[in-house]
């Protein structure tokens, strides 16, 4: 009898030793240890301070108004990035476009996530026809290409920042719904969700208390590399003229614009390209990073 | 085998409706119909009523699409309401560009990516992998049409080596395919190497050089062709998404590509063209992951006699999958 009694008291010890790093505390600590997650998050805290940097201080008017004498002027001191066709300059209208691909990458990736994660715990959880249905449901939003859709739905909405938000995170659904169904299905099966259904509890409970957290891990790395994919795949589509309404910079949309002096003012394409690039790649290092800390298995 | 295919291919049946369905009701719930850019001032109402009566535009859209997928059913996709040629004819005439651009740059993109995929999980760790990192990293993160911009600013207005754009002669087609072959090798590099990492570690593999396998033929026979799998998708998807989203790719080159025929019916709201080039490259997408499917089975003995084993095993693989 004590000496079960000494047997809990020494697990409890155990446990609040291992509790003073916490799952999410041991997670932060490997990731800090992966160079690329570092420079990524960095980066990715260096732009959301650009984001709010813009919000408060360039104005919406010092980006859209025209001045003709300073037109298609190359990079200088005056304007780092040089000026358009409008002679707006690049460099406030790169910094303010911040924004744009920021709320679309997350945003997007908000919307197939939310829908995803529903409808792929639901088809995981149960099976059976709901499972069918759902999953079939998803196979055919997934033939049809991510950009033919896009274009299409940004056709019937109309050009706006939401709806083009709204349609990159519609093409991205199947992937979530599949993610999660299938880290559902692993975790389904596990003796604790027997113990919490012996318990009495809903399923609906069981779902979202038992099955998501202990199946998140795929989910999150998902959500990382899939942000800068929507970046890439809205850029995509502001380039091909299905994106924000024109004079708002947003970095496809400029990269756009920028191509009919492609000639004479490169600088025009090459500078909101790079910060495309710089985002993404910020992101994906970032996922990287993130897998490696959430699944020590692969780094070995 | 042959019924897992059949299963698969009429399975494309309520594809193509749920498709034709969500793509024409979209396009004609769309603001702005076809009529619109016919219409200019000297017509009168009359003219326009006709008009709309000639689209079927007074009548409700059901009435549209039940006219449109009676045709469908018959093999018909209509014909373009602006240019009034065939929706097929015009698809078929724009695809051999498409494929002849995705093939090549598939070849080389890939040619190149599996030796260097390999080169870097055997020097894993050390200067060369991480460059490679670096390199695959940088790739995947670039916009495609940033990167054919890149390329045209270089070659043909710094360097004036090559055309801008158009297409024709085999310069012509050299930018197209080094940008296209240049996004493909991105994440064909970065699966080939984390696939080839993974096998490298396998226990077979310590036993193959532990019976004095030369190390040329552990990575040749042993690593490699378990790598297969994971390289196959890759390339699977990489094609199929490829001939799909081939839009962004042939704007920038102005390639004459199914992908740009799809953006100017959309934009131009020619609902049938666009219906239908959705629908075909749609098709062709399911299509080319059916392949990759099948493929699976030649390369790798072990998918293969799952299907010989019959149902039961498979269902066990789906819920595992």
């Amino acid at each position: 009898m004590s000496e079960t009694a000494k047997n809990t008291a020494g697990d409890t010890l155990v446990s609040r030793q291992y509790a003073k790093r916490s799952r999410m505390g041991e997670i932060w600590h490997r990731m800090k240890r992966n160079k690329g997650a570092v420079v990524g998050m960095c980066i990715i805290i260096a732009l959301i301070l650009v984001m709010i940097y813009s919000a408060l201080f360039i104005s919406y008017d010092s980006i859209t108004a025209m001045d003709a004498t300073a037109r298609l002027q190359p990079p200088s001191a005056a304007h780092p990035f040089g000026t358009d066709d409008s002679g707006r300059d690049l460099f406030l209208r790169v910094l303010y476009g911040t924004k744009y691909s920021i709320a679309i990458g997350v945003g997007a990736v908000c919307v197939s996530l939310i829908v995803g994660l529903i409808l792929g715990a639901i088809a995981g959880y149960f099976g059976g026809i709901v499972d069918d249905i759902i999953m079939r449901l998803s196979d055919i939003l997934a033939s049809i290409p991510a950009t033919l859709m896009g274009m299409v739905i940004v056709t019937v909405l109309g050009q706006s920042l939401r709806n083009l938000l709204f349609a990159v995170g519609v093409t991205a659904i199947p992937a979530f719904i599949r993610i999660t169904r299938s880290s559902v299905l692993t975790v389904r099966n596990q003796e604790y969700v027997e113990a919490a259904r012996s318990i009495g509890m809903s399923n609906l409970r069981i779902i979202f208390t038992q099955v998501v957290p202990n199946g998140l891990s795929p989910i999150i790395v998902t959500v990382t590399s899939r942000i800068g994919a929507a970046i890439i795949e809205s850029a995509g589509l502001s380039f091909l003229g299905f994106g924000v309404p024109v004079p708002e910079p947003e970095w496809g949309a400029l990269i756009s614009g920028g191509r009919n002096f492609i000639r004479t003012a490169p600088y025009l394409t090459l500078f909101p390209g790079l910060f495309i690039m710089i985002t993404v790649l910020a992101f994906n290092i970032m996922g990287d990073g993130l897998r490696d800390a959430l699944d020590p298995k692969l780094k070995r | 085998m042959i019924r897992y295919i059949i299963k698969r291919i009429l399975w494309l049946i309520p594809i193509i409706i749920c498709v034709s369905l969500i793509v024409y009701g979209l396009l004609d719930l769309a603001p702005g119909t076809v009529i619109d850019s016919m219409i200019n001032d000297t017509m009168t109402e009359e003219d326009v009523a006709a008009l709309r009566a000639e689209y079927d535009l007074d009548k409700p859209m059901i009435y549209r699409y039940g006219k449109y997928m009676l045709n469908l059913v018959q093999g018909d996709l209509g014909r373009s309401q602006i240019t009034n040629e065939k929706v097929w004819n015009n698809f078929i005439s724009k695809f051999p560009a498409t494929l002849e651009l995705a093939l090549i740059a598939l070849v080389i993109g890939v040619g190149l990516a599996v030796p260097l995929g390999i080169f870097a999980a055997k020097h894993a760790g050390t200067i060369w992998d991480n460059l490679t990192t670096i390199f695959t990293l940088i790739g995947m993160s670039m916009p495609s049409f940033w990167l054919g911009l890149l390329l045209i600013i270089l070659f043909s207005y710094r360097l004036k080596w090559l055309p801008a754009n158009g297409s024709g002669t085999i310069l012509h087609l050299i930018l197209p395919v080094v940008c296209t072959a240049l996004m493909m090798m991105a994440t064909a590099t970065r699966q080939a190497r984390s696939s080839m990492l993974e096998n490298i570690r396998a226990d077979y593999l310590r036993t193959a050089r532990a019976k004095g396998v030369p190390e040329r033929a552990v990575i040749n026979k042993h690593a490699l062709s378990n790598a297969w799998i994971p390289i196959i998708t890759t390339v699977g998807n990489t094609l199929s998404r490829t001939l799909a989203g081939s839009a962004v790719v042939e704007s920038v080159f102005g390639w004459p590509g199914v992908g740009r025929l799809t953006v100017e019916a959309v934009s131009r709201r020619d609902v049938t063209l666009a219906c239908g080039c959705v629908i075909l490259t749609s098709i062709l997408y399911v299509v080319l992951l059916l392949i990759v499917d099948l493929l699976y089975a030649f390369v790798d003995p072990r998918i293969k006699s799952q299907y010989a084993a019959g149902k039961t095993k498979r269902k066990k693989k789906e819920a595992t999958a």
